[in-house]
C-alpha cells in the first residue's frame, strides 16, 4: 500500500504518453501534456507525505508536531503555475493553428519535413 | 562589484515595463530600451567574469546562508563557467535586437519583450546553484522561446514548428522535475552543493535513475540524437535573429546543465563508473554528429541546413564534455562560444537573404544575390570558422577536444570531428558557392535534393537595400568567432574554468562552509604545427566536397543515386516527419535506451 502512490504516477505518466503519441486531435494532444505533468504533482507530494501527520501550519500547534513537508507543495504549486503558463501557449498555437488551417489532426501538420 | 542578481532581473523589469506600457509607447523607443539593456546586461557580465576568475562569487537570496554545512535558501553560484555564458547571451541578443531593429517590417513592443525574457531566464540558468531554480528558469527560458518561436504566426508553418518544439521540450522539462523529485526524495536538499554532498559516494539505483531522468531532459533540450527532431523544425520558421539565440545559447544550456549537474551532484557516486559512462556518452555523440552532419548536407532550405548543421556540432561539443576530463570539458567550451558567434553571423546573413528575396530556398535564391558582396564574404567565413579554421574559436577547440581523446585512447574519434565539421563546412560552401558565385548547375537543371518548404517572409514587400543595421550585427559576431580564438591565455583559462566545474569537493566547501578554493595553476597549450595541418585538411577537404557537388555532374548522379545515399539519406529525410507522435516515440526510445545502457554499463 506504501508503493501504490508511485505506480499511480507512473502510470499517469506512461498514460499521458501513449495519449501524446496516438493523438489525433491537437487539444487532446495538450491535455495529455496536463495528465503527464499531473504524475510529477502526484510523485512530489508522495515524496512529502508522511503517515499520520497533519498540515504544516503552526500558529496554534506546538513546534515539533509531526507534519507533511512543504518544501514539496512548495515545488508543486511552482509546477501548476509553470505548467498553466506552458499549456495556455500550447492551446494558443493549437487556436492559430485551427484558424489558419481548418485541421487539428497532429498527423496532418507534418508541413515541414525532410 | 555588481552584484550577481542583475543581470536575471534588470532584463525581467525592463520586459515587464514594456509589456506594461505596450501600445504607448511607440517602437523605436521599445527596441532602443532593450538594447541598452541587454548592452548593460553584457558590461554587468564582464564585470562577473572578472571578479570570479579565481573564486566563485555566491550570492545567497534573502540573506539566508547556510547554517552548519546546510543549505537553507536559495543561492546563485557565478563561476567563471556561467559568467561566460550570461556574457555570449548578452553579445548575441545585443546582436539580435540590433538585426530585428529594421528586419521586422510589422514587430510590435512584444519582440523585444520576449527577448528581454529570454535573457534574464538564460542569466538565472547559468548562474544559479539550486536545482529547482535551474528548472523554473529552464521553463522560463523554453516559454520565451516557444512564444519566439512562432511570432510570425500567420502562416501554419512557424505554427506546426513551434508546436513541434513545444511539446517535445515540455516532456523534457518534465523529465527534469521527475529526477529532480526523486534526488529531493533521498536526500531532502534541492541546492546542488548539498545534494552533492549527501550523495557523495553512495550509488544506488535511484540516484542512477534520477541521473538518467535529468541527462534525457536536459539532453532533449541540447538536441542529441535521438531527441533532436524539434531543432530543424524549428529553425525553419523561426525568425531569423530568433534563430541565432536558439542555435548559439539555447541548446548548448542543455549540455551546459547536464555537464554542471553531473560533475556538482552526481561524480562522487558515479566516479567509479566513470568510463562506462564516458563511453555512453561518446557514442551519443558520434552519432549525432554524424546524423546531423549526413542531414546538413541533404538540405537545401538555408536555415534547415545550418539547424541540422547545429546538431552536429552540438555532438562534437557533446564529444568533448562527455570525455570527462579538465581539457575535454574547456575544449567543448571554447568550441561552444565560437560557434555561437559564427552560427549566429550565418543566421544573421541568411536573414539578410531573406529580407532581400524573400526565400531561403537553393534553387531560388541562385539567380538573384550575385551583388551581395558582403553578405557572401560572411557566408565564406562562416563556413570557414565552421570546419575549424586557425584564427577562430572552434579551431583551439577542436584541438583541446581531439587531445584529450588521444590521451584517453580513443584515436578514431578526430575522424568524427573531421567529418562533423568538415561535411557541414562544405554543406554552407557549397550553398554560398552556388547563389553567390553562380557556380554549378543553372536553376533548371537543378534535381530536387530536399523537400521545398513553403516559407512566409518575416517581411513583406521586396527590400532593395540593405540597412547598416543589418549587415554590422553580422559582420561584428563573424569577427568575434574570430577574437575568440586570439583571446589571451585562452586555453588556460578555459581549462582552469573547467577544473573548478569538475571539482565536486571544493564546490560543496566553497558554497556551504564558505572555504575559498585556490586557482589551479594550468599552462596554456600552443597549437602544434599538426593541429593546424588538421585544421586545413577539414577546410580543404570541406571545399572540395562543395566543389565536386557543384562542378561535376558525374558527382551529383553519384551522390543522388547510391545505394547508401538513397537508403541512408532517404531513410533519415523519412523519418525526419514532421509529425509530433513520431518524435515524441523517439523521444521515449531514446530514453529508454539511455536508462537500459546506463543501467546495465554501470554494473547495477
Amino acid at each position: 500500500m506504501n508503493h501504490l502512490p508511485y505506480f499511480i504516477s507512473a502510470w499517469l505518466f506512461l498514460v499521458g504518453l501513449y495519449g501524446v503519441v496516438t493523438s489525433r486531435n491537437l487539444v487532446h494532444l495538450v491535455i495529455c501534456l496536463t495528465v503527464v505533468q499531473s504524475s510529477t504533482y502526484v510523485l512530489l507530494l508522495t515524496l512529502g507525505y508522511r503517515l499520520g501527520a497533519g498540515a504544516p501550519i503552526f500558529t496554534d500547534i506546538p513546534p515539533g508536531t509531526p507534519a507533511v513537508d512543504p518544501v514539496v507543495q512548495a515545488l508543486m504549486l511552482t509546477d501548476v503555475v509553470v505548467e498553466v503558463t506552458v499549456t495556455a501557449l500550447l492551446l494558443a498555437l493549437v487556436v492559430q493553428a485551427h484558424e489558419r488551417t481548418g485541421k487539428l489532426d497532429p498527423n496532418a501538420l507534418g508541413i515541414i519535413r525532410g | 562589484m555588481f552584484s550577481p542578481p542583475i543581470p536575471i532581473a534588470v532584463p525581467l523589469l525592463m520586459a515587464a515595463l514594456l509589456a506594461a506600457l505596450h501600445g504607448r509607447v511607440g517602437r523605436n523607443l521599445a527596441m532602443a530600451l532593450a538594447i541598452v539593456t541587454s548592452v548593460a546586461v553584457t558590461l554587468v557580465a564582464i564585470s562577473l567574469v572578472v571578479n570570479s576568475r579565481y573564486d566563485p562569487i555566491v550570492y545567497w537570496f534573502g540573506g539566508w546562508v547556510p547554517r552548519g554545512g546546510t543549505a537553507l535558501g536559495v543561492c546563485l553560484v557565478v563561476d567563471n563557467a556561467g559568467a561566460m555564458l550570461v556574457l555570449l547571451t548578452g553579445i548575441l541578443v545585443t546582436a539580435a535586437l540590433v538585426f530585428s531593429w529594421c528586419y521586422f517590417d510589422t514587430a510590435g513592443t512584444l519582440f523585444p519583450v520576449l527577448l528581454l525574457v529570454f535573457l534574464g531566464a538564460v542569466s538565472g540558468f547559468s548562474l544559479t546553484g539550486d536545482l529547482f531554480n535551474l528548472f523554473v528558469f529552464f521553463e522560463l527560458m523554453s516559454v520565451s522561446a516557444f512564444a519566439l518561436c512562432a511570432y510570425k504566426s500567420e502562416a501554419p508553418g512557424p505554427l506546426a514548428g513551434a508546436l513541434n518544439f513545444a511539446v517535445t521540450n515540455t516532456l523534457g522539462a518534465f523529465l527534469v522535475l521527475c529526477g529532480i523529485a526523486l534526488l529531493y526524495g533521498r536526500t531532502g536538499a534541492l541546492n546542488m552543493a548539498q545534494l552533492g554532498r549527501t550523495i557523495g559516494a553512495g550509488l544506488d539505483p535511484l540516484v542512477l535513475t534520477a541521473f538518467v531522468f535529468l541527462a534525457s531532459g536536459f539532453f532533449i533540450k541540447a538536441a542529441i540524437v535521438p531527441f533532436h527532431f524539434w531543432l530543424a523544425d524549428a529553425h525553419t520558421v523561426a525568425p531569423a535573429p530568433v534563430c541565432v539565440l536558439f542555435s548559439g545559447i539555447m541548446v548548448e544550456l542543455g549540455l551546459f546543465a547536464v555537464v554542471r549537474i553531473y560533475w556538482t551532484v552526481f561524480s562522487g557516486a558515479m566516479g567509479p563508473g566513470q568510463n562506462q559512462l564516458r563511453n555512453i556518452l561518446v557514442t551519443f555523440g558520434v552519432v549525432t554528429a554524424l546524423i546531423g552532419a549526413v542531414m546538413c548536407y541533404a538540405q537545401r532550405h538555408l536555415k534547415r541546413m545550418l539547424a541540422f548543421s547545429t546538431i552536429s556540432h552540438m555532438g562534437l561539443m557533446l564529444l568533448g564534455a562527455a570525455l570527462l576530463t579538465p581539457e575535454g570539458l574547456a575544449g567543448a567550451s571554447i568550441y561552444a562560444m565560437g560557434h555561437a558567434m559564427i552560427k549566429g553571423g550565418l543566421f544573421l546573413g541568411a536573414g539578410i537573404l531573406l529580407h532581400r528575396t524573400g526565400t531561403m530556398d537553393e534553387v531560388e535564391l541562385t539567380a538573384r544575390v550575385r551583388h551581395l558582396r558582403w553578405t557572401g564574404a560572411v557566408f565564406f567565413l562562416g563556413a570557414a570558422g565552421l570546419a575549424g579554421l586557425p584564427p577562430f574559436g572552434t579551431f583551439w577547440g577542436e584541438n583541446m577536444m581531439t587531445a584529450s581523446a588521444w590521451n584517453l585512447g580513443y584515436h578514431k574519434l578526430e575522424w568524427v570531428f573531421l567529418l562533423g565539421g568538415g561535411v557541414t563546412a562544405a554543406a554552407v560552401f557549397r550553398f554560398a558557392g552556388h547563389i553567390f558565385l553562380r557556380w554549378g548547375p543553372a536553376g533548371e537543371e537543378v534535381k530536387v535534393r530536399g523537400l521545398k518548404i513553403p516559407d512566409k517572409r518575416d517581411t513583406e514587400g521586396g527590400h532593395w537595400h540593405t540597412p547598416g543595421s543589418m549587415y554590422l550585427p553580422a559582420a561584428l559576431l563573424i569577427i568575434m568567432g574570430v577574437l575568440v580564438g586570439l583571446a589571451p591565455r585562452l586555453t588556460g583559462a578555459a581549462e582552469s574554468a573547467a577544473i573548478h566545474m569538475q571539482d565536486r569537493v571544493a564546490y560543496a566547501q566553497r558554497v556551504l562552509d564558505l572555504l575559498t578554493p585556490y586557482p589551479p595553476t594550468v599552462h596554456d597549450q600552443p597549437a602544434t604545427g599538426a593541429d593546424i595541418r588538421r585544421a586545413l585538411l577539414t577546410v580543404i577537404g570541406a571545399g572540395c566536397l562543395a566543389a565536386l557537388s557543384l562542378g561535376s555532374a558525374r558527382a551529383r548522379r553519384v551522390l543522388r543515386r547510391s545505394p547508401f545515399m538513397v537508403s541512408a539519406v532517404g531513410g533519415l529525410r523519412h523519418l525526419h516527419s514532421g509529425i509530433i507522435p513520431d518524435y515524441v516515440t523517439w523521444l521515449v526510445f531514446g530514453v529508454a535506451a539511455f536508462g537500459v545502457s546506463v543501467f546495465l554499463w554501470m554494473g547495477m
